[in-house]
């Protein structure tokens, strides 16, 4: 068969090829170990109280694997929009490493470079119809966490971080690197405890423009993301 | 001899396509290179009649009762003269003048306050501002997606009927990018085709020594933010770029404008304070308030007596271009629309 169809053979080879050399990057959203999904309440349980979360969105960009030897292997695209709502968007296709065997490192930047940010209208993930983008002063939300609490004495009980900037000297963009081991799919968990143990909602509930604690509560939310072995 | 036709003749499309995008936008001989990235994003005509299109479409406000031609007319050089601040849909009033747009192509940030960094996203703010067209992106491409009119458009312009915001937004900057106006006396006096009379040029010399310095030739202005010396408005405490970069020093200063086409562009100021252009130069030789962020040219009155003040206005009417005003290409595109609502 394959001497009658010697194209239909090397497709078929090619075809495999991607696949099986191919990992993907996932991510997950916890609260204090717990997986939960972006529309379901969990509890704080310091206050007693509950956060409804209603939207987690957030740009990786720059991703890339790192090799001891100084080796870059980026991923097919330069910006991704992950957004917990759309849980396809949580998986994104990484490249194969021909070096995998030893040390390597994960790399991406949370949020979206002062470049991009400056280039006009842009497409795909970086569409402004995401309501990624502040349409009365220019630049991108790195980050974007909105929902209800009951101690949160806002209108409606509503919260609403969006966490970006790209000017110094409020540049909020942050980095995540970190050692990863050869498997195929590679989890990184986003840890929102810590980012909800950083503020009080009685007090702190509205972040919408770049700001210094905009840059402070975006390295918090950096911290949020670690490697789940 | 096949061949060589099968070589030449896509080359000679080639050149030809890239010929007649180069004569869309013409950078007239005596403007400096423009700032526009022109060739990431090359000139496109069905782009720009697009973008046309959707500038004089109220379908972009909420109500579908306001387009940026009713703040942006372009028989006053795309400003607007009726309201010191530009009014939006079910009569809001908002709390800046629409400024008049020419030369976009040049300029390195847009509003009075410089909030917006690319000519290609300015349509978002007017868009979503509540005072304004009160409206979202994604309910305008949805209202564009189902209009008898835009898909076709789309389609001609990107190759295929998709509408996205990025092609919306490029759409809307093409079409301003084609607004340039330079074909003034001004510039024909630059061009050696023309001469000032004596008043016109007694005029330009006191533009030189005095004005010069902030509303730069040949554009007429340097695109800095500058505090020149009014009074605040205590109804609107509006403090200009400071807004933007929370910087104090950046306390009331606004863009400077381009005094290109400013017969037809009053009333005048970022809040529309002034109708005539004899009231602004009172402000300049009489008015100008002291303050820590003043523009340090102004810090003293301008010194100019009654013949200095007439034959400066006398120059700076050198600046009309009527052609840019009445350009039809520029105009309502009343045979796409031909009276039909496009939504």
């Amino acid at each position: 068969m394959y001497r009658k169809q010697p194209l239909l053979f090397l497709l078929l080879i090619a075809l495999c090829f991607p696949v099986l050399g191919q990992r993907t990057l996932e991510f997950k959203l916890l609260y204090k170990g717990e997986e939960v999904q972006a529309q379901q309440g969990f509890a704080l349980s310091t206050a007693g109280d509950s956060i409804q979360l209603s939207d987690l969105r957030f740009y990786i960009s720059d991703a890339q694997f790192l090799s001891t030897s100084g080796e870059k292997t980026p991923f097919s695209r330069q910006h991704y929009l992950c957004d917990f709502q759309q849980p396809a968007s949580l998986h994104i296709l990484a490249p194969s490493h021909p070096n995998a065997n030893g040390g390597e490192d994960v790399f991406f930047q949370i949020g979206i470079d002062s470049t991009t940010n400056s280039a006009g209208a842009l497409g795909q993930d970086l569409d402004p119809v995401h309501g990624m983008y502040w349409t009365w002063n220019s630049g991108y939300i790195n980050v974007k966490i909105q929902g209800t609490s009951a101690s949160c004495p806002a209108r409606n009980h509503q919260f609403e971080f969006h966490l970006g900037g790209y000017q110094f000297p409020n540049n909020a963009l942050c980095e995540f690197k970190q050692r990863i081991s050869n498997k195929d799919t590679l989890v990184i968990g986003v840890e929102l405890s810590r980012f909800f143990a950083a503020i009080d909602l009685k007090k702190e509930y509205q972040i919408i423009s770049p700001s210094k604690r905009a840059v402070e509560l975006s390295k918090v939310f950096a911290q949020c993301f670690y490697l789940i072995p | 001899m096949k061949k060589a036709i099968f070589v030449i003749c896509p080359l000679l499309l080639l050149i030809l396509a890239f010929r007649s995008a180069e004569t869309l936008f013409e950078k007239p001989p005596h403007f400096p290179e423009p700032l526009y990235a022109f060739g990431k994003k090359p000139v496109n005509t069905a782009q720009i009649q697009l973008g046309r299109a959707l500038f004089y479409d109220p379908v972009l406000s909420r109500d579908s009762s306001q387009s940026c031609s009713s703040c942006h007319s372009p028989y006053n050089a795309f400003a607007h003269t009726d309201h010191a601040l530009s009014h939006g849909i079910e009569d809001r009033i908002g709390t800046r003048n629409a400024p008049a747009l020419m030369n976009l192509a040049w300029q390195p940030v847009f509003m009075w306050d410089g909030a917006v960094n690319h000519l290609d996203v300015q349509a978002l703010a007017p868009i979503s501002n509540t005072l304004e067209m009160d409206e979202n992106l994604p309910h305008v491409l949805s209202k564009l997606q189902h209009s008898t009119l835009y898909p076709a458009l789309f389609k001609r312009a990107f190759g295929t009927n998709e509408i996205t915001g990025e092609r919306m937004l490029l759409a809307l900057a093409q079409f301003q990018l084609s607004l340039v106006s330079a074909g003034s006396k001004y510039d024909s006096v630059q061009l050696g085709q023309s001469r000032f009379t004596e008043q016109q040029q007694h005029g330009y010399a006191i533009f030189k020594q005095h004005c010069n310095s902030c509303h730069t030739e040949p554009l007429f202005t340097n695109y800095t933010f500058m505090n020149n010396g009014l009074a605040p408005d205590t109804s609107l405490n509006d403090i200009g770029r400071m807004h933007i970069t929370q910087r104090a020093s950046d306390s009331l200063k606004f863009k400077v404008p381009t005094l290109r086409n400013i017969e037809f562009t009053y009333p005048y100021m970022h809040d529309g304070r002034f109708n005539r252009l004899s009231e602004v130069l009172n402000h300049y030789t009489q008015g100008i308030q002291k303050s820590p962020t003043l523009a340090p040219q102004l810090n003293q009155l301008l010194p100019l007596n009654s013949v200095d003040r007439v034959d400066l206005i006398a120059f700076l009417l050198t600046l009309s271009d009527r052609r840019f005003l009445f350009d039809p290409s520029h105009a309502y595109p009343k045979d796409l629309f031909a009276g039909k609502p496009t939504h």
